[in-house]
Parts: C-alpha cells; structure tokens; sequence
C-alpha cells in the first residue's frame, strides 16, 4: 500500500519563527493521530496537509499529490481547520450545503449531503439557527461535517474535539472510529494524548517544529520514559560532586564544561533527583544551583501523559 | 465546476450578505446625504445656488470626488480581506475551486451593491434638483444695515453674481440633456474600476482599507488636481473625461481648476476597462499563489 503522506525535509517559516524544521515523516493510511504540545508544529503540518499552505523548503506529497491550490486533490481531502470561525450570519446547514455547492454538487445534493453530515454529526436542531448563536462545540460540529460531508478520501482534524463537552467528545471520538472503519483516512491532532489514544494506536509525536516519535503509543511511552534528560549543576568543588554523581546509578554521564558547571545525563531524572536531594547534605559538595535543559520535554511528557 | 458557474454562486451567496453588512449601511448614508444636501440648498438657501448649480456641486465635488472612491474603498477592500480577517478563507482555499472566483464573485456582489446605490444617489439628486428647479427664482438683491463700533451707519448688498449658462440651463426645470446620463455613467464607472482596484490590494494588503483610503484622497486627491499630464494616471481623470462628454461648458464652470485636457470618452471607457481587468487579474493571481496565514 503507497504512503498516505509522504514529508522529505520540509521546512515551514512564518517570519522569523518555525513552524517546521527539516520534518521527514511518512504516514501510512488508516487513523493517525498527532500529538503535542501548542506550538509544536502539528497544526503547521496539517496546513501543509490540507493544501492551506505550502513548504518553504523540501516537499510533501498527499494521496500522491502537491496539496497546496490543488483542485484535483481538493476532491479527495476534507479539512476541519482548527480555528472556530464559520460565517455568524448563516446557518450550520447554509455554511455545509454552500461548501458542498463549491465542492461541485448541485443544489438538491448539496443540500441532502448537507443534512446528512449534520445528522452525522450530532447538529439536529440547531442547524438552522444562525452560527453566531453557537456555542463552541456546536461550531465544532459543524466544522467537522463541512469536512465530511463529501464523501473524501482522508479527513485532516486540527483538534476537533476543542470545546466539546465530554459526551460530545466520545460521540465525535466513535465517528472518527466509524469513519475509519469505513475505509476513510483521518489525520487528527490534539495536545493531549489520551484523547487521541482513545481513536488510534498509531501516533506522531511533535515538539519544537520536529518529529519526537512516531509508531504505536505504547512504544512511544516506553521511548520517552527512556529518553535521557540533562541536568546542570553549579557546585563549589565539582570534580568532588562528579565523581559522588557517577556513582548514582541513574546516572548515564556526568561531565565537566569549561566554566565549571557539572553536566550529567540521567535516563530516570525522577529517580536521579530523589538520590541528589539524598547524597548532597551528606557529601557536602557546595551545590549552588541546579537546571534541567530538557524542561520542555519533561513538561511535554508530564503533560501528555498526565 | 467551472470559473463562471462558481463566480455566480460567490455572487449569488455574498449578495444579500453584502447588502445587510453594516459597512453598506454607511454607504446608504453617504449616497442618501447628496440629494438632501442639493434638496436643501436649494430649499432653505434664499442666495444659494441655482438649480443646475445644485446638481452639478455635489456631483462633482461630493459625489465623483468622495463619495465614489470612498464607497468603493469601504465595500471593496473587504472582498477578501474580510475574510481574511474572519479567518473563513480556509474553507474557501480548501474547495476544488479556482481561486480567482472567489475574488471576483465577491467584487462582483460588491459592486452589484454599489452600483445599486450610487445610482440611487445620482437619480435622487436628480430628482431633487428637478423638484425644486420650476418654484426656484434668483432672489432679489437684499441691503443689509448694521451700525459699525464708531458708531458709523453701513449698508451691504447681498447679491450673488450667478453666471447666465447656470441661470439659462433648465428653462423647463428638467436637467439638460445627457447630464444625467454622463453622471450616472461616469459614477458607475468609477464604482466598478474603484472596487476592483481595492478588492485586488485586499488580496495582497492586510489593511486596504487604510491603503486604498490614502491612495483615493492622498495620492489620487493629487495627482488629479495637478496641472499637467500627471493627471492620466489617475482613475478620477477618465471619469471627469467621460463627464466633460457632455455638457462641457457647465462643467468647466464648475471645476475649471480640475479639469485637464479630457479624454473622449470612448479612450476613457478604454483606460477604465484596462484598469478594472488589470486589477482584477493581479488580485486573481495573487490569490491563486499566495498563501494566507492564519492565526487560531
């Protein structure tokens, strides 16, 4: 089976700041779903995905094709954008069935394939109230059936289930599941990980513009609770505190930088901690200060898994 | 679906949308206030003007000169970047769609909208200026007496010196022939070049409005009131061309100072068509290779 989508090297830029940076990523068909923080670039990515944009650098390739302006590829794709705008003075119904019209179907089909991915969707009464009347989840419905309601290829969600209550998430979390079953790609992002974990197994792991991790979200747990974190430490004698350091068994590395300061990689910083906080008072190594670089990371995981 | 199928549909769907837009209630105002300025002058105003002076002022002055660009930029600079601003333009970008159909259905429900207003304008200063012509009569000569700080008697006489073509225009209280017509179709004119310039800095610009604003009183606004061929290379010279087509003389009197060497009309169609479809193509290529950032 060819790649659902294919990234060599793409780079994407909004002025100074990164959207990505040199991604190579390949995603085979089924639910994907792609995780991480804010600002981590899963956005930028299902933009490029969705044609929205297009990469500064390298190149990407969707169902075979160039997504960005592309009109042939614009039949196959559907795109819940993450953004919750939609035109206030129509209706949820006038906003799908306008949207079907410009996806080529005549008025009665639009109008039925409207009705239908409302009806999908969960947007019953309301749909023919006016969108500045809705309240976030009912805008998010609607968002998700103006992706689906053409029948395409592969749906792309930038955090659809944002501003759903928790029965509105399990309902939109079972049709990504149907639509799946039925034979529909789908590319979904979220910041947290459970949610997504709900969908697929199968995940992309973002941070800072990169790929972190991708495959089953149980080899990615295990990958990041294995990732080795770095810690700095500023003491008064530090050769004394490196070597008391090497002797901790969490400890991978311990070095000393030119301006003093002890660097040491730990693969369980947890742990790591818990035998510093014990050793220092009774090896009376002067330390001073003590920062971890990887923060982010720690964070990034705390939070997904939290 | 095709380039022409799609642009009816933007210009079907964004038409009532236009029309109920508060931005085109303001202009409603503008185009209401013309009429009621010449109703009023020549009403309540005992030396204001005459008749044909009060349809040729506010033509010029108010109507070709501000109110037109100004529509024009208030209701154009929003056909994209409204929803740009709105964030909708993802949904649009994201259709099997050309691109430029976008832009130029949505111009197109625009300058619908406009020139369904300007025309109101136009005809209701007509009608105005008409209503009042057959009761309107020069008043007479009026000495006002007043006594000065040293205690001295003065007396002025309150005459307006009205020029015999003004007072000969419309012996039968109609407007003369083929002013009307000229007015009305330079007016539309500049409502459709004026629209598509600023619909297609909409595409490119994040803030037409403020930039199509200097450029119709600023750049324009100099440009087309300095002596010299520097005039040509505003859009306001080839509506005033196609105004001098008829009734020159009148015309002259009212802005001499304005008014170049005209054009006929038929090179000023010309210009004005060049520059509408010059706009409207850079605005639809610019929209069919740019890409549109969008915050969440």
């Amino acid at each position: 089976m060819s790649a659902l989508v294919v990234a060599d090297k793409v780079g994407c830029w909004y002025g100074q700041v990164v959207g990505l940076s040199e991604l190579t990523l390949t995603i085979q068909g089924g639910i994907t779903g792609l995780v991480g923080p804010n600002g981590a670039g899963k956005s930028t990515f299902l933009k490029l995905v969705a044609g929205e944009l297009r990469p500064a650098r390298g190149d990407i390739r969707v169902l075979g094709h160039a997504p960005f302006a592309n009109r042939e590829y614009f039949r196959r794709v559907g795109f819940c954008p993450q953004q919750e705008a939609i035109w206030g003075d129509m209706t949820g119904l006038e906003v799908v069935e306008f949207l079907m019209r410009l996806s080529g179907y005549a008025p009665s089909e639009a109008r039925r394939r409207a009705h239908a991915a409302l009806d999908r969707v969960g947007l019953l009464d309301a749909r023919t109230r006016r969108t500045a009347g809705y309240s976030k989840g009912m805008r998010q419905r609607t968002k998700i059936a103006q992706a689906i309601a053409h029948d395409p290829e592969l749906v792309v969600a930038d955090e659809p289930l944002n501003g759903l209550d928790p029965v509105g998430r399990a309902e939109i979390q079972k049709l990504f599941a149907e639509l799946g079953a039925a034979g529909m790609h789908v590319l979904v992002s979220s910041h947290v990980l459970h949610e997504v974990e709900a969908l697929t197994p199968s995940i992309v792991l973002f941070h800072r513009g990169r790929l972190l991790a991708q495959g089953p979200v149980g080899e990615i747990r295990r990958l990041l609770s294995r990732h080795p974190r770095r810690v700095e430490l500023v003491a008064r004698d530090a050769r004394r505190l490196a070597a008391v350091l090497m002797a901790l068994e969490p400890v991978s590395s311990v070095r000393i930088a030119a301006d003093g300061r002890v660097a040491v990689e730990t693969g369980d910083v947890e742990r790591f901690f818990r035998e510093l906080t014990a050793l220092a008072p009774r090896e009376r190594a002067g330390i001073r200060s003590i920062e971890s670089h990887d923060a982010n990371l720690e964070s990034v995981f705390d939070y997904l898994v939290g | 679906m095709s380039f022409l199928r799609t642009t009816l549909l933007f210009w079907r769907t964004y038409l009532p949308r236009v029309c109920l837009a508060r931005r085109t209630l303001l202009v409603a105002l503008g185009c209401a206030l013309v009429p009621l300025v010449a109703f009023g002058l020549l009403k309540f105003v005992p030396h204001g003007p005459s008749p044909i002076e009060a349809f040729l002022y506010p033509a010029f002055f108010m109507l070709l000169s501000v109110l037109v660009p100004l529509a024009a930029v208030i209701t154009g600079s929003a056909v994209i970047s409204e929803e740009v601003d709105d964030r909708t333009i993802t949904y649009l970008l994201t259709r099997p769609i050309s691109r430029a159909s976008i832009l130029v259905g949505r111009w197109l429900a625009a300058a619908t909208v406009l020139a369904v207003l300007l025309t109101g304008s136009v005809g209701g200063l007509k009608l105005a200026v008409e209503s009042q012509a057959p009761d309107w009569k020069k008043a007479e000569p009026r000495t006002v007496t007043w006594t000065d700080r040293r205690g001295e008697t003065r007396t002025r006489t309150i005459d307006r010196d009205i020029p015999a073509e003004f007072l000969q225009a419309m012996p039968e209280g109609e407007l003369p022939e083929g002013l009307f017509g000229a007015m009305l179709a330079a007016t539309l004119a500049g409502a459709a070049v004026y629209s598509a310039l600023f619909a297609a800095l909409g595409t490119f610009n994040r803030h037409p409005m403020i930039v199509g604003l200097g450029y119709a009183f600023a750049i324009e606004g100099f440009l087309a009131n300095l002596p010299g061929t520097s005039q040509q290379l505003t859009v306001q010279f080839y509506l005033r061309s196609m105004l001098m087509s008829e009734n020159p003389e009148l015309w002259r009197l009212v802005a001499e100072a304005q008014l170049a060497e005209p054009d006929t009309t038929r090179a000023a169609l010309l210009a004005l068509a060049v520059i509408l479809a010059v706009s409207l193509a850079l605005g639809s290529l610019v929209i069919s290779r740019r890409q549109y950032v969008l915050s969440a």
